[in-house]
């Protein structure tokens, strides 16, 4: 059975968080900036807005960046306290008298709260940040009154640790070429986990957080190769652009080949470390694209022999169709407010 | 009358010996008449007398009609001056004793056939070749001649020591040559018959021995024609031909020598030109004929002759008689090549075995063999002699420096190309420039190619540098198969006009793929296959492309992209030269394919 809530779910209760993680370059920002073009694309009652000034800036600057400017987001430089509110209609499951199970429509109001952060941040042993040897030697401080700052690092932490879910980007190019995604993973990984299992020395087995693991650049021409190759692609009739796709389910596998195709790093352990150290039912795996194939005004579809939508002096060529960037974020609130319920 | 030293014995007109007849079995003369009754009057002797002389007259006249106007002396007839009448009458006698006789010319060509029937001597020994004897029997005696044939099938005569004047041969005969002229054509009325026949029968046949042919002019001359008879008795191999007498032809005795030695020749004349496939460019040597078989001495020869572009060497032109298996060099010379594309070979026939190359100027003896010439023949040559069309297509983008380095290779080879084509349309040269695809909405498909109609080289070279340069855009590919497009539409119907279709690429960069490849270079925007627009270039438009890179990669792949695009010939931009491009390009000539000897001009026609 189906029902509409009147009052939407999350406002009675705390803010639900989720963290954006993945090494640099990886496609953090523009991963965020492509959210507003994919929420006006996506069918269905998707709103999103900035829950302050900054958050709406960043929206609006970024997306018209991608899409008028045609030119990818800078990359990050500092710390920025992102945030956005995001509603949707969602099903929930609910448990009613003797145990009937019922499935209602709630309207779900849900809080993205977003730290986009240099991805040097993430690394296992994070950069001195500049003047950091001078505030390490005791140098003279005209401020010393003052309380000290916890580090970036410790603050992306503290906010990754404290997150309900988590978006994960996983660059497969940026992997191919360096090989340091498990690099930037594992150690971050495990300060999250310190901070939440020590504190409570509970016996938990498992990190509680939903992590949607985005393996990003699907429009580069290499990984398309790949998933094209490896039979991973498919084709939805309803698109009316044909562009190609991996199934969620099989998302799971083409990550796994990725990270075993990487000659250079431990790419694989990537995938292993997920499945440790989160509930495999809390876990899913996105093929993602935040700028889309190229679609040429003639041929109006997406067409093999021409697709790259990332011109040579590496503006964007054509209109931006991003592909499961807010599929994601769907499925994060999703889970989180069935939790709640 | 001619004088006599003893009366004659027999006829009283021709002197012919009588006997028992009535009439003289020559002339006619009534020898013997039926008896008469009465004395002989002095009427009837002036009636015998006139009878007489008139029967001596028309006798001599008729003899005297044999005899050429320059040479007849008239006062030799006996009976007075003939009357119109009687001349009229005599000349048709002597046109009746003269048919079937040839004339001057024809007996000319009967004595070269003669010649010709001989053969010449094999390379290892010069001297063993067959000769013929030929006897002249005419007004100055018999002339005998040997002839045989030298190594280049001239003829070479030598006198034969049993030639004799008539005043050797028959002393009988007048010393004065008008009144032995008038008896060997028959006024041996005076003479002693059969010591006169007595003599020939002794001196003729041995002094004829052995000859092929017997020429015997004038015909109708009766001491000649007895003469000549008793050199063909009892020799069925024996040619007998009966002439003319040559009024302002050669002079008796001489005929042998003067054929031999002013012609007409007995064997062709040629030269070895070659021939190069218009289509092909193979090279096969073939024998142009300069003079053929009766030519006359002072016969001109021209041969149609064409330069190879791009070649400023001399050629050796060799002259070689006869057309068979084994043609004899006769001379071989080193010519300056004309600057023109297409030129003249002169040839005189001086004789035979004298030819002389009287065009073009400035020959030398040619130091090498001809052996050593022809083994320096190239077996094909890339230059083909059909009209050319080219188009030099450049890519106009990336540091400007780099741009005028492409276009001034091109600049370079226009100038020498424009030096080395001066025939209208025999060269025509299209430009083509492109600049970068721009990757952006509303501007992918337009046309980043720009390009000059199929001109003038001198046209193309004030066309060139005009078009500025771009930036690159792309850092790894460059709109080649565009170029590549409109070059394959330019020359597309270069190879229905018969004319030779030639692409130069001057670029820094690869073309774009199309479709994506794993490069994952942006393909085309405008869909054209590089591959596929070289196919349609080098297929069906058997164009020849040779590519200049600004730097040849050493990646093999990268490096296979330029190997192809280049096929005729792949150079760096850094070390090539204009001269090297034209040459890969088929349109200089290459040193090592230059053509010795001269090159036929097949549009012309080499005769």
């Amino acid at each position: 059975m189906t029902t509409t809530a009147s009052e939407p779910l999350a406002t009675a209760r705390r803010l639900r968080r989720i963290g954006l993680w993945g090494a640099p370059e990886s496609g953090k920002t523009t991963f965020l900036a492509a959210l507003n073009v994919a929420v006006t694309r996506a069918e269905g009652d998707l709103l999103i807005y900035g829950a302050d000034d900054e958050s709406t800036e960043f929206l609006a600057q970024n997306t018209a960046m991608l899409t008028s400017g045609r030119r990818f987001p800078e990359g990050t430089i500092a710390l920025q306290q992102l945030s956005w509110i995001m509603n949707m209609q969602t099903q929930v499951v609910e448990q009613g008298r003797f145990g009937r199970r019922t499935r209602r429509t709630v309207p779900l109001q849900f809080n993205i709260d977003l730290l986009d952060a240099p991805g040097r941040n993430f690394a296992s042993v994070p950069e001195a940040a500049p003047g950091a040897s001078e505030h390490l030697f005791g140098a003279d401080d005209a401020d010393g009154d003052e309380a000290v700052a916890p580090p970036p690092e410790e603050e992306l932490i503290e906010h990754l640790a404290g997150c309900d879910g988590i978006v994960f980007l996983f660059d497969p190019i940026r992997e191919q070429a360096k090989g340091d995604a498990y690099e930037y993973f594992q150690g971050t990984l495990l300060r999250i986990a310190q901070r939440r299992f020590a504190p409570s020395r509970a016996n938990l087995s498992r990190l509680p957080q939903y992590v949607a693991v985005c393996i990003t650049k699907f429009d580069d021409p290499e990984i398309y190769r790949r998933a094209r190759l490896g039979g991973y692609r498919t084709f939805e009739e309803e698109d009316p652009y044909m562009f190609p796709r991996v199934p969620d389910e099989a998302a799971t596998d083409f990550f796994a080949d990725l990270c075993m195709q990487s000659d250079l790093g431990n790419a694989d352990l990537v995938s292993k470390a997920i499945g440790h150290y989160f509930m495999p039912e809390r876990v899913r795996y996105f093929i993602t694209s935040a700028i889309g194939f190229y679609v040429s005004k003639s041929a109006r579809r997406f067409r093999e022999q021409d697709f790259q939508n990332v011109a040579p002096d590496g503006r964007i060529r054509g209109a931006i169709h991003p592909i499961n960037v807010v599929e994601p974020l769907l499925w994060l609130g999703q889970c989180l407010a069935s939790a709640d319920h | 009358m001619p004088e006599a030293s003893a009366p004659p014995l027999g006829c009283p007109v021709c002197a012919r010996p009588t006997g028992p007849e009535t009439a003289c079995a020559e002339c006619g003369w009534l020898l013997r008449g039926p008896r008469r009754p009465g004395p002989v009057t002095d009427e009837l002797r002036q009636d015998f007398c006139e009878r007489l002389s008139r029967s001596q007259r028309e006798f001599d006249a008729h003899v005297a009609a044999l005899i050429p106007v320059g040479q007849r002396d008239v006062t030799k007839i006996r009976g007075g001056p003939p009357s119109a009448a009687e001349w009229a009458q005599a000349h048709e006698a002597a046109v009746r004793v003269r048919a079937g006789t040839v004339g001057e010319q024809a007996l000319r060509g009967i004595v070269a056939d003669t010649l010709r029937g001989l053969s010449a001597p094999g390379p290892a020994d010069a001297s063993a070749s067959a000769s013929s004897t030929i006897a002249e029997i005419d007004a100055s005696g018999i002339t005998v001649t040997r002839a045989r044939l030298d190594q280049f099938g001239s003829p070479q005569i030598t006198p034969d020591e049993r030639s004799a004047a008539w005043a050797d041969l028959l002393p009988m005969l007048s010393r004065a040559e008008a009144e032995r002229h008038f008896q060997l054509a028959g006024g041996i009325a005076g003479l002693d018959r059969a010591s006169l026949w007595e003599s020939l029968r002794h001196e003729v046949p041995g002094r004829t021995e052995g000859c092929v042919l017997v020429v015997c002019r004038p015909a109708g001359w009766r001491i000649v024609e007895r003469a000549a008879l008793l050199a063909c008795a009892g020799r069925p191999s024996v040619r007998l031909v009966r002439a003319v007498a040559p009024e302002d032809g050669t002079a008796p005795g001489r005929l042998v020598s003067s054929v031999a030695t002013e012609g007409p020749v007995l064997r062709e004349y040629a030269v070895p030109v070659a021939i190069a496939d218009p289509l092909t460019g193979d090279v096969r040597v073939q024998s142009s004929p300069l003079f053929a078989p009766g030519d006359p001495v002072g016969a001109e020869a021209l041969l149609s002759l064409r330069r190879l572009p791009g070649d400023r060497g001399d050629i050796a032109v060799a002259v070689m008689v006869g057309n068979g298996e084994a043609p004899r060099l006769l001379s071989l010379l080193s010519v300056p090549q004309p600057r023109a594309a297409a030129y003249h070979l002169r040839a005189m026939l001086d004789g035979p075995g004298r030819v002389r190359l009287t065009q073009p100027a400035g020959q030398q003896p040619e130091s090498r063999s001809w052996p050593e010439i022809l083994a320096g023949l190239p077996s094909r040559v890339d230059v083909l002699l059909c009209p050319v069309d080219l188009v030099c297509a450049m890519e106009l983008s990336g540091p400007r420096e780099r741009v005028r380095q492409r276009q001034e290779l091109v600049r370079d080879l226009l100038t020498l190309l424009d030096a080395e084509y001066p025939e209208p349309g025999r060269l025509r040269v299209a430009l083509a420039g492109c600049t970068d695809h721009v990757f952006e909405p509303g501007r992918e498909r337009r046309k980043v190619v720009l390009t000059t109609p199929l001109g003038s080289a001198g046209q193309a070279l004030s066309m060139l540098g005009k078009a500025a340069g771009n930036e690159a855009r792309h850092p790894s590919a460059a709109p080649l198969e565009d170029l590549l497009h409109e070059a394959a539409g330019l020359l597309c119907g270069s190879p229905g006009e018969h004319r030779a279709a030639r692409l130069l690429l001057v670029a820094g960069r690869l073309p774009h793929p199309y479709p994506l490849n794993r490069d994952n270079v942006h393909p085309c925007p405008l869909r054209y296959n590089w591959r596929a627009e070289l196919r349609r270039l080098t297929g069906r438009g058997a164009a020849r492309c040779v590519t200049v890179a600004d730097e040849i990669p050493g990646r093999q792949v990268l490096r296979a992209v330029w190997q192809e695009l280049g096929r005729a010939g792949l150079h760096q931009l850094s070390a090539s030269n204009a001269q090297e491009i034209g040459e890969d390009l088929g349109v200089l000539v290459r040193h090592a394919q230059r053509i010795p000897i001269p090159l036929a001009d097949l549009e012309a026609g080499t005769r």
